[in-house]
């Protein structure tokens, strides 16, 4: 499930024209300045059960999470998207490499 | 120790993953031996030496690994590197005696079942034989688990002892020696031979044996080995919206694009290209719609649609041909599934028509959908 935390729209307004000038790279360093807007966004993590792995013949390699940090709204928002990833492999699964 | 499992519980996967260096993800491809231009086999280990022509002969022949680039498929240009398998009714023999040191097997403890879902059943595919024999493919119907059905196999060995072709003993495949004089009906046996037992046993009167075979410009197709290279990559990501627009690319991006993205070859890198390896899409990726198989899965509750791409890759990995399977779905966040698999069919013209009408890609498919349906 996705995690929101939206600090108010009037700040977006006030800064919009400032921050469209100092383009987005600028606006990501910015983040935590009291006039940007920070939002976050998790998802939930999906991957197979240990009994559904050994059914399919399948072994977890790795999981892990990556965050992006972006902005969006013209740049008045710094965005964090945080995405899981789980990959499998049969030739683990099966006691090879 | 390690238990062992499908593939690797067979005398064929065992001699894959030894060729390969100890990847039996490289897998394996199938040559027509005429296709490589055999077109007669001289079989010096059977009593009065028949030969059997080449239309009958398949080679089994693995990825093998180049000692630099692990995905690298290494040079195949010698008969010593296959496995060749013949339907003993294809040689004209009244009954099949071998001469030197050999074993018998039955066919469940050599070749690997066709399904890549483990519960799939156990018949061994035909992609094994020769497509243009003498012999009747369909009516080569290879029980695998139904042991009183099975076929036999005969294995000849020498010039290198059982254990080091298969890197385990005989008793690890239930395979027991041939006795002295024992013969075999044809029309129950399938023999299995290693290249070099090929080879070394090339009788004068058939002349000198190839010093090299034509691979590069012959048109493999994946051996079905049960789905060794098989790896499935799961991303879940978080539907993000600002003003009502959506920020996160992974979650709205057509699936053409998303297989583009970094987050996703990242993670296709991790599941079977090799994280370190350097490759190009040289030919692809192409999308396909096969027909046989399960067209949707059900991914966290919801039917959704499967997305097929075959390719042929270059760089590092030049002639790998891969297939991509994609399922997609929406709640919260979006979760995208990857299963991708690689065979190493070669650069040669066509790879990627052979990719698109193999069973590989059937196969995938349905353990694409079975993997998606349990996700959680």
């Amino acid at each position: 499930m996705g995690s929101n935390n939206d600090r108010g729209q009037e700040q977006l307004v006030r800064r919009r024209p400032l921050l469209a000038v100092l383009g987005t790279g600028t606006a990501a360093a910015l983040a935590g300045c009291e006039d940007i807007t920070n939002q976050s966004f998790e998802a939930s993590s999906v991957g197979l059960a240990a009994d559904a792995q050994e059914t399919l013949q399948l072994s977890e390699l790795a999981s892990e999470s990556t965050t992006l940090e972006k902005s969006a709204a013209d740049g008045n928002v710094s965005v964090s998207i945080t995405t899981h990833t789980a990959v499998y492999s049969r030739a683990a699964a099966l006691g090879g490499l | 120790m390690v238990d062992r499992m499908g593939p690797l519980r067979t005398a064929m996967g065992r001699f894959v993953e030894r060729r390969n260096g100890g990847l039996v993800s490289h897998g394996a491809v199938v040559f027509d031996a005429v296709d490589v231009g055999l077109s007669e086999v001289p079989l010096g280990m059977l009593d009065g030496a028949p030969s059997v022509a080449g239309r009958n002969v398949s080679l089994v022949t693995p990825g093998a690994a180049d000692g630099n680039v692990e995905i690298k498929i290494a040079m195949r240009d010698h008969l010593d590197t296959a496995m060749l398998i013949v339907p003993g009714e294809a040689i004209d023999i009244d009954e099949i005696a071998p001469s030197g040191e050999a074993y018998v097997l039955s066919l469940g403890d050599v070749l690997p079942t066709q399904s890549w879902i483990p519960s799939g059943g156990g018949t061994a595919g035909s992609d094994w034989l020769a497509r243009g024999g003498d012999v009747d493919v369909s009516e080569l119907e290879l029980v695998v688990e139904k042991v009183e059905r099975a076929r036999r196999v005969v294995v000849p060995t020498g010039p290198r002892r059982f254990e080091e072709i298969f890197g385990a003993e005989p008793s690890t495949f239930s395979a027991r020696q041939v006795d002295n004089g024992e013969t075999f009906d044809p029309a129950n046996t399938l023999m299995v031979m290693p290249g070099d037992n090929v080879s070394s046993n090339w009788p004068e009167s058939a002349g000198e044996p190839p010093e090299s075979l034509d691979f590069r410009s012959a048109l493999p197709r994946p051996a079905p080995m049960g789905g060794v290279s098989f790896g499935v990559a799961v991303l879940s990501t978080p539907n993000a919206k600002v003003q009502g627009n959506s920020v996160n690319p992974l979650s709205y991006v057509d699936t053409d694009d998303l297989l583009q993205r970094d987050a996703v070859q990242n993670v296709l890198k991790e599941a079977g290209f090799g994280e370190g390896t350097a490759f190009t899409v040289d030919i692809g990726p192409e999308r396909i719609s096969p027909q046989d198989g399960p067209s949707t899965a059900t991914l966290l509750g919801n039917e959704t649609e499967i997305e097929s791409y075959v390719g042929v890759l270059g760089g590092d990995a030049e002639g790998w041909g891969v297939g991509l399977h994609v399922v997609r779905g929406d709640g919260n966040d979006h979760v995208i599934v990857v299963g991708l698999h690689r065979h190493p069919i070669g650069p040669v013209d066509g790879a990627i028509d052979v990719l698109r009408e193999s069973n590989a890609i059937v196969e995938a498919r349905k353990l694409v959908a079975e993997t998606a349906a349990q996700l959680q």
